[in-house]
């Protein structure tokens, strides 16, 4: 009984490894498509694994440059536009210093010389 | 990945061509299974590529037929082409289990084949599509049982039955080849 299991489980073995050498044989022209369609398979998982690689710095510039012009947008929004009473800002002073007049630079030069006048009185 | 579908696609297509017994339609089914599992599972590891390859493959193939049953349903009063791969009675709900035999099955038309090659190929396409899956992904891919059954979406007790059917078919077919 077992000696005849055991010669139709050798003779499904062989029948296996007969198809199987069978099944390894294709026509020229089915495995130049079959390895067209791997070669087709593989390059579009490779096309998938890039965007891992080269889309992150993008991302990222993207990102970044997209907090740039948020922040941008923030200062802008929140300058005052309307200076307040005694906040002079540094432009203003420019505006300033080009309205002033001369005479009051003068004036100024003569309010110093006059008290070095008197310093010099006083010592004299 | 590239080494591991160089090494199957061959018996890949032949099993697709034994199930629907067309050139095109198996090598449409083999490019399918490709794709589907590069896109879904080339992530895990290798040793698992194996058994989710021929799961893609025979549901592939399943839903071939699954088709054709449908087509024939919605178009049988129209005449059939000559050797068309969908010739087969519809009898039944389940398209796999009525799916038909493609080959060359009458014993006049296989004796005109000539070498064991061409008897392989008859005898095993002449199987019920189900016990040729079973022998197929079992004998000859070396799926485990479990494998196979997830393959064909069957128990594991279908699949030693379907393929006890098929080495017995195939031993008394291929006597006087392999014997």
């Amino acid at each position: 009984m077992t000696t005849e299991r055991d010669g139709e489980q050798e003779r499904d073995d062989r029948l296996g490894a007969a198809v199987r050498r069978r099944l390894d044989d294709v026509p020229p022209d089915v495995a130049d498509r079959l390895g067209a369609m791997r070669r087709a398979a593989v390059a579009d998982l490779e096309r998938r694994r890039q965007p891992a690689v080269w889309r992150r710095p993008v991302w990222l510039a993207g990102t970044g440059a997209a907090a740039a012009a948020l922040a941008l947008a923030v200062m802008v929004a929140s300058r005052p536009t309307d200076p307040q009473p005694g906040g002079l800002l540094l432009a203003d002073a420019d505006e300033l210093a080009v309205v002033a007049e001369l005479e009051v630079l003068e004036e100024l030069e003569f309010l110093a010389w006059l008290e070095q006048e008197a310093l010099d009185d006083g010592q004299g | 990945m590239n080494a591991f579908l160089a090494e199957v696609e061959k018996r890949a297509y032949h099993m697709a061509r034994f199930a629907v017994a067309d050139q095109d339609e198996a090598l449409d089914i083999v490019q399918d299974a490709m794709l589907t599992l590069v896109r879904r599972y080339a992530d895990r590891p290798a040793d698992e590529w194996r058994p989710l390859f021929f799961r893609i493959l025979q549901s592939r193939i399943t839903d071939h037929h699954r088709r054709a049953a449908v087509r024939r349903r919605l178009f049988g009063w129209m005449p059939r082409r000559p050797g068309a791969a969908d010739d087969a009675p519809d009898d039944g709900d389940d398209a796999l289990a009525q799916a038909p035999d493609p080959g060359p099955a009458d014993p006049a038309r296989r004796a005109e084949l000539d070498g064991s090659a061409a008897a392989l190929d008859a005898a095993v396409t002449a199987l019920p599509l189900r016990q040729q899956q079973a022998f197929l992904l079992r004998t000859v891919e070396g799926l485990s049982v479990a494998d196979t059954a997830a393959a064909m979406g069957c128990s594991q007790g279908s699949v030693k039955t379907h393929l006890s059917r098929a080495h017995a078919a195939l031993r008394a077919e291929l006597e006087d080849h392999w014997t």
